[in-house]
């Protein structure tokens, strides 16, 4: 097979995606001679700038998890490095089978950089594989170019591989964004030859909530700077957590102390709103009644006592005035 | 829903706060001079709300914490007390936190 063949295969095949992908691991197969089988997702884009998307792509054929790089995603790798694709792909984490919840738009989550140096020089960008092994599991585990990949928290057997690594020694070692449905950062979790796992720092195991947290606590010799808070700058910091400038990640006993982590979050807990939920929280608590809200809407109230509830239950308010209370607040927070 | 608010205690004792950054993530600890019991009886969600009772947070404070909603955390809380036969936040901090000797 000429490597002609292949992107032409690609451009025949784009508009059906599973056929795409069939033909993608037929190819595989001829030039390797050996059974993959794919389930996943991934995204080329393509010098032209076209983007073509691939529900599927290699797995392993024993469809398990390999972290081996030599009977993991490596032969399939050199695959796609023989091939001329001047293409770099614009993978997003589960993109295919989850366009919204994670779109494309959001541009790649992380970049594949060990394969990035393997790419031949004029290369336009690097490829990054992302790879779910078990489409039929709901099984989101993604390989990234053989050595990386990244964990679907949500999964148990994640969880538990990623204990696995953190108890061999791989450390937290950066964050690597958000995913677009969370509100807590992604972790990544490195080894120091450069393996990444990665996954959002909330767990439902505890077991690996606590390893990972020690692991994070064993950062301080790589990049981690801690530093220790006076009473009154701790008491800030406590109240800024309690008003969710933070998220809690864990808490746990260390040393008979309870100790609760916790990330800074990005969002301002008002932007947990949508535009019309704020509109209507601001007037509301002006003391405007919900039929004379509607009215300078243009929405019945209904509609406003809909939005309301919504308010309200996005940011735990008991009542009305409380609501008064929580904008007064944070309009005196954010000045302008 | 109103019970609870005068009667905020104090339980956390000595708090220190560390912050930490990996990355330009910001992440922060908060230690308290108190342990915290998980108690047997209690879902892991239960456990987590009176951990976060004891340590002086409101109903509201906890349901944004947990992006849960208010009534679910005062019907999940009220189920803390009914299994543990206390009827107060006082109480629920006796019942599961131990404060330590400085």
């Amino acid at each position: 097979m000429r490597d002609i063949d292949f992107i032409e295969a690609c451009y025949q095949l784009q508009c059906n995606r599973s056929e795409w992908a069939t033909s993608l691991i037929r190819h595989a197969n001829r030039i390797f001679g050996r059974q993959f089988r794919g389930i996943g997702g991934y995204s080329y884009e393509l010098d032209s700038a076209e983007r073509i998307h691939v529900p599927e792509v290699y797995c392993p054929p024993n469809n398990t998890i390999s972290l081996d790089p030599d009977t993991g995603c490596r032969p399939f790798m050199e695959f796609i490095n023989r091939s001329p694709i001047r293409a770099h792909v614009v993978a997003s984490v589960f993109a295919t089978y989850s366009e919204r919840a994670f779109p494309l738009s959001e541009g790649p989550t992380e970049w594949s950089l060990p394969l990035r140096r393997r790419l031949p020089p004029g290369a336009r960008d690097s490829i990054c594989l992302h790879g779910a092994l078990s489409l039929s599991e709901g099984f989101h585990m993604c390989l990234l170019a053989g050595d990386e990949f990244v964990l679907h928290p949500r999964r148990r057997r994640h969880l538990d591989s990623l204990a696995a690594h953190l108890a061999a020694g791989y450390r937290v070692q950066r964050t690597i964004g958000r995913l677009a449905t969370a509100d807590e950062d992604v972790l990544a979790v490195a080894s120091p030859s450069g393996r990444l796992l990665h996954a959002r720092p909330q767990f439902r195991n505890q077991e690996t909530t606590r390893r990972f947290l020690s692991s994070v606590q064993r950062m301080d010799a790589v990049r981690c700077r801690r530093v220790g808070r006076g009473p009154e700058e701790s008491g800030a910091m406590w109240s800024a957590f309690v008003d969710g400038h933070y998220s809690l990640v864990e808490s746990f006993d260390s040393d008979g102390r309870r100790t609760i982590l916790a990330v800074k979050t990005r969002l301002n807990p008002a932007s947990r709103l949508t535009a019309r939920e704020r509109q209507v929280a601001e007037l509301v608590s002006q003391g405007i009644g919900n039929k004379d809200v509607g009215a300078r809407l243009g929405i019945s109230p209904t509609t406003v006592a809909v939005h309301l509830h919504a308010v309200m239950r996005k940011l735990g308010l008991p009542d009305r005035r409380a609501l008064v209370v929580w904008v007064e607040t944070t309009t005196a927070a954010v000045p302008g | 829903m109103s019970n609870s608010n005068n009667d905020l205690p104090p339980s956390h004792g000595r708090l220190t706060a560390e912050s930490f950054e990996v990355d330009g993530i910001e992440f922060a600890a908060f230690r308290f001079d108190f342990s915290f019991r998980a108690h047997s009886a209690l879902t892991s969600a239960e456990n987590a709300i009176a951990e976060l009772v004891c340590l002086g947070l409101r109903t509201a404070q906890i349901a944004f914490l947990r992006n849960s909603s208010y009534r679910t955390v005062a019907n999940q809380l009220a189920s803390v007390y009914e299994k543990l036969s206390i009827h107060s936040r006082h109480e629920l901090i006796a019942v599961l936190s131990r404060r330590n000797p400085a």
